[in-house]
């Protein structure tokens, strides 16, 4: 027979029942001293409170704790669960609304309408007191369902029909432990939560949920609806590397797709992309049963801004996970300034700036003698770079140098080819570096590169990580000298360093002792250093793009989240939400959608989880997430198969009321017996009923004091 | 007494009402001077005595002549001889006595006034009276006064008399007996916070000793009736000892106890020979005095 509280929040007063216990001790405390002549009579007849006086002390006291207990029972609003009709039942039904509920059931309809359909038949056959709620697995901005137990018949129904999948992965651990709290908030005694669900693998197997969901007022049943086996292609579609960083307007950007296939057979299907600028492009793919392909896809934006892209495939059987939605931040061209002459930095203006202007990389190489360094810095180029030779001796050059790095700038230094000089001049002491004299190995020297997960390495990875260059040796070097704030990139095979790069505040600083000549090495030659050069030149931008790629669903963080926030979509799925960032339930669609808080605007693209389109679903069994939580396993294979089931005990006695009847007979007792000393009515009776708890051997011990009187 | 008015254990009107009474000794006295009391000698009153032999060296003028005409034997009449009395008052001064719950004044100035009043009725019947004060021992000692004259330096030093310390009547029983050297009329003046047991063999010590011995039993009303209510915590006003009590239940026993010793000691006074009396501070002056004053 289950006992609930609906109320558990009053039990917090439960401590109170100590307070008859101080106020006793307290009580006593205040008894009257008086002086007397002497003790020697009491002594006698041993005067300790007798047997019968502590019992009805602890008995007033019993009573006064009790009462305070009864009270606040009566306060949680206990419920006595009995079996039987006549009591009410409250019922969460938990959507599963990822994106594997669009595949269809073997009857052909899609999953998510039968759960719908099967919701909105309970709702039709709620009894009358029933409290019935519905929630959805992945919180939807566009959905109408109210939150909690007051809502209508209708407007559920209503809402309910409007549901459309996702194209997220469920987050199932905290759907349930939402759906646990909201059943928490109901006031009957038998509560049910009912989530509709395929059971998908990955969702199921993803999370814990934890000790805290330990709930044994509620009875949890998942009705597995049945997903129809997949006997052609099904690809699904990903992102696999897209731009984190800002990008020079004009410039080709390559993002690679991933098509997987989950299907057993041969997919043949149709690769659509389109961008804000109207370009659009198809092509078809075929994709083996099992297996992925990796497509590259190029996106390009005249402008600077943010832009966005989509591709999508056509032509599958299987309607999940088969959008995947792009974001890019391009800026205008950008300028490197190169203090000195072409001649002095060998290959590297051509490795910024191929071809000699911004047409190819975005970026433009500028040179400038060395006098005229300060008034160039007010250009604000995107780099600088620097030969050691030119460093300025000038206190204000170097001074202006050092506020460009920390006020974000790029900073190379790279030895000056054909120079005679044997010692370097000196550089100022906040850069922490230099370069030694010229070293000519008598054989070539292989160049060992450091630091594997440095973002400088970024398309220069082989399949182990490993960042590769091809074989690179050199003849020539300045072994630099570098501080503890110093990180190497790449040594010589004694271990000298050669490359390195330093954070200075917001900026950076790349230094070289090679120059980037053929003369130097053989770096320049391989066609991985203009990847290398623009690397460093760019760096780790994404921080200062205001463009988030994610999945569908994904957990979401506004950066002001205390704040008002407007949410549109600007292609992809429909969304227009505006309220307290904190109340932004997420993306669940793939979209673009542009953000609005006071005076920031940034953007959220998000593509779908290619883990919806997988086809592993778990049996008609307990399921492992749940293990701390006891539930039942049902196949819903028709809409009417939730409705007809009565899994309810239904309630029937709300022990309220009962408990206030015997806390005020507790009290009326309690003021009784803590006054029956004022009455001789009181006092008798009370002597009598205390009569047989009265030890035989106080009894005895009064005659023996008697006698010695 | 013109100055007893000054005198705070011996007002004007006490004085006044007890100039009227009487002690007298149930045994026979030795006192300095001619008085109202027997004494265990031959004397010159006109109460007969005895006769005896004419012994060798008699005065003839004692001869009983009609006596030797009818059987021709030398015989002398002998008088009973009437002399005061020296009595001695003993104060109990223990803290005990510092005890005022019922009564208008405490057991210790109620013992005090009962003192003085004893003392002014004795000195005005032609006797000598001495006071001492005791606890558990005799702690102050006033010489005997047969005047008001000299009586009343006493009186007022009895007004700056505390009592304090814890008593030990038996051991100033004994410690009484022992310095009072004359036959005399002893009368004790004490709650008798003490064994019956114990008393008794105080109070057999001053028997032995052929003095006349009278216990005066000082109690406040609230000692025997108890009137206080619920949990109260007694304070031992000798040994500062504490004791929770429930008063209402112990009530009946305590009083039970109490009247079983006041019939014990008063058992065991009447066994001993000595006159005992218990009176509450409630008690007028006069008639607490008038209890031993008309015995006789």
């Amino acid at each position: 027979m289950p006992f609930f509280l609906s109320h558990p929040a009053a039990a917090w007063l439960l401590p109170a029942v100590a307070l008859p216990i101080l106020f006793h001790l307290f009580f006593r405390l205040r008894r009257t001293v008086q002086d007397f002549p002497s003790l020697m009579f009491f002594l006698r007849i041993d005067p300790r409170l007798s047997a019968k006086r502590k019992v009805h002390e602890w008995l007033i006291l019993i009573l006064r704790c009790l009462f305070i207990t009864l009270l606040v029972l009566a306060l949680a609003r206990p419920l006595l669960g009995l079996k039987g009709a006549g009591g009410n039942v409250a019922r969460l039904v938990l959507i599963d609304n990822s994106g594997s509920m669009a595949a269809s059931t073997p009857a052909g309809l899609a999953k998510l309408s039968l759960a719908e359909r099967a919701t909105e038949k309970l709702i039709a056959a709620e009894h009358k007191g029933d409290a019935l709620a519905v929630q959805l697995m992945i919180p939807d901005p566009t959905s109408t369902l109210p939150h909690g137990f007051d809502a209508t018949s209708s407007v559920l129904r209503d809402s309910v029909n409007k549901s459309t999948p996702s194209d997220g992965g469920t987050p199932v651990p905290k759907a349930i432990r939402l759906a646990l709290t909201t059943l928490g908030t109901a006031i009957t005694a038998q509560r049910e939560l009912h989530i509709i669900t395929d059971l998908q693998q990955k969702n199921w197997s993803r999370g814990d949920l934890g000790a805290e969901a330990q709930t044994p007022n509620v009875r949890i049943i998942i009705h597995r609806i049945e997903t129809a086996p997949v006997t052609t292609g099904s690809v699904s579609i990903e992102p696999v590397e897209t731009p984190t960083r800002a990008i020079p307007a004009g410039r080709i950007v390559p993002v690679r797709v991933a098509l997987q296939n989950h299907g057993p057979a041969t997919a043949h299907v149709r690769l659509n992309t389109s961008d804000d600028s109207g370009k659009n492009l198809s092509r078809t793919v075929e994709v083996a049963p099992n297996a992925s392909s990796l497509i590259t896809l190029t996106f390009s934006f005249g402008n600077p801004g943010f832009h966005w892209g989509q591709t999508w495939v056509e032509g599958d059987v299987a309607p999940t996970a088969n959008r995947a939605d792009l974001g890019f931040w391009c800026t205008d061209a950008q300028k490197v300034l190169f203090v000195g002459t072409k001649n002095d930095f060998a290959a590297l203006p051509y490795a910024i700036a191929p071809g000699g202007n911004a047409d190819l990389s975005g970026i433009d190489a500028v040179f400038t003698p060395a006098d005229q360094l300060m008034a160039s810095l007010a250009a604000n180029p995107l780099a600088i770079a620097l030969t050691w030779d030119n460093w300025p001796q000038d206190g204000a050059a170097s001074q202006a140098l050092q506020d460009y790095v920390k006020k974000g700038g790029t900073l190379f230094l790279v030895p000056t080819p054909d120079t005679g000089l044997t010692i370097s001049r000196p550089t100022a002491a906040w850069l922490g570096a230099s370069a030694g004299a010229i070293q000519t190995p008598k054989d070539a020297e292989p160049l060992l590169l450091l630091q594997d997960g440095d973002a400088i390495w970024h398309d220069l990875r082989n399949g182990e990580g490993r960042p590769t260059l091809g074989s690179l040796r050199i003849f020539q070097y300045r072994p630099l000298k570098t501080g503890t704030d110093w990180q190497v990139l790449a040594t010589s095979a004694q271990g000298l360093p050669l490359l390195a790069q330093r954070n200075f505040e917001q900026g950076r600083i790349f230094t070289s002792g090679l120059v980037f000549s053929p003369k130097w090495s053989s770096l320049p030659l391989k066609a991985g250093f203009v990847v290398l050069v623009q690397n460093a030149i760019f760096g780790e931008q994404s921080g200062s793009v205001p463009v988030r790629l994610m999945k569908a669903a994904e957990e979401f963080h506004f950066d002001l989240t205390g704040e008002q926030a407007t949410v549109k979509s600007l292609a992809g799925s429909a969304l227009d939400w505006q309220g307290a960032a904190r109340d932004f339930p997420g993306f669940p669609r793939t979209g673009v959608y542009e953000i609005k808080q006071r005076d920031h605007v940034n953007w959220v693209v998000t593509s779908g989880n290619a883990d919806e389109a997988v086809p592993d679903f778990l049996p008609l069994a307990p399921v492992p997430l749940l293990h701390n939580l006891p539930h039942d396993v049902v196949a819903l294979v028709h809409e009417d198969d939730l409705a007809q089931t009565e899994y309810a005990q239904r309630s029937g006695l709300s022990l309220y009321r009962w408990l206030l009847l015997v806390a005020f007979l507790v009290l009326l007792t309690e003021t009784w017996l803590a006054n029956e000393r004022s009455s001789d009515l009181g006092r008798k009776l009370f002597r009598s009923l205390l009569t047989s708890l009265v030890s035989k051997k106080s009894t005895s011990g009064k005659a023996r004091e008697l006698t010695q009187v | 007494m013109s100055s007893a008015r000054a005198f705070k254990y011996l007002p004007p009107r006490v004085a006044d009402h007890i100039r009227g009474l009487g002690i007298s000794a149930r045994r026979p006295m030795q006192g300095g001077i001619q008085g109202l009391h027997r004494s265990p000698d031959f004397g010159a009153s006109v109460e007969f005595a005895e006769y005896r032999d004419y012994i060798e060296g008699d005065a003839p003028n004692l001869i009983d002549w009609s006596v030797y005409a009818k059987t021709d034997r030398y015989m002398i009449r002998r008088f009973q001889d009437e002399t005061s009395l020296r009595a001695c008052v003993l104060v109990d001064a223990s803290a005990s006595l510092n005890y005022r719950q019922t009564g208008p004044v405490t057991k210790f100035e109620y013992a005090c006034s009962l003192a003085a009043g004893l003392m002014y009725l004795l000195v005005c019947q032609g006797d000598a009276a001495a006071l001492s004060f005791f606890t558990n021992k005799v702690t102050q000692r006033f010489e005997p006064v047969a005047s008001t004259e000299t009586l009343s330096p006493i009186l007022l030093e009895m007004e700056k008399v505390e009592p304090k310390g814890a008593g030990n009547i038996e051991k100033s029983l004994h410690e009484a007996a022992e310095m009072l050297k004359q036959r005399s009329l002893v009368v004790v003046i004490s709650d008798f916070l003490q064994s019956p047991a114990q008393l008794a063999r105080g109070i057999q010590h001053l028997q032995h000793n052929r003095h006349d011995v009278t216990l005066f039993h000082v109690l406040d009303a609230s000692e025997i009736a108890l009137p206080m209510h619920g949990l109260v915590e007694l304070r031992d006003l000798e040994s500062t000892e504490k004791l929770l009590i429930e008063a209402d239940e112990i009530r009946p026993r305590y009083a039970q106890a109490v009247q079983g010793y006041l019939a014990e000691v008063s058992r065991l006074c009447t066994a001993c020979g000595a006159h005992y009396f218990t009176v509450e501070t409630r008690t007028p002056m006069v008639e607490a005095l008038a209890k031993r004053a008309n015995l006789f």
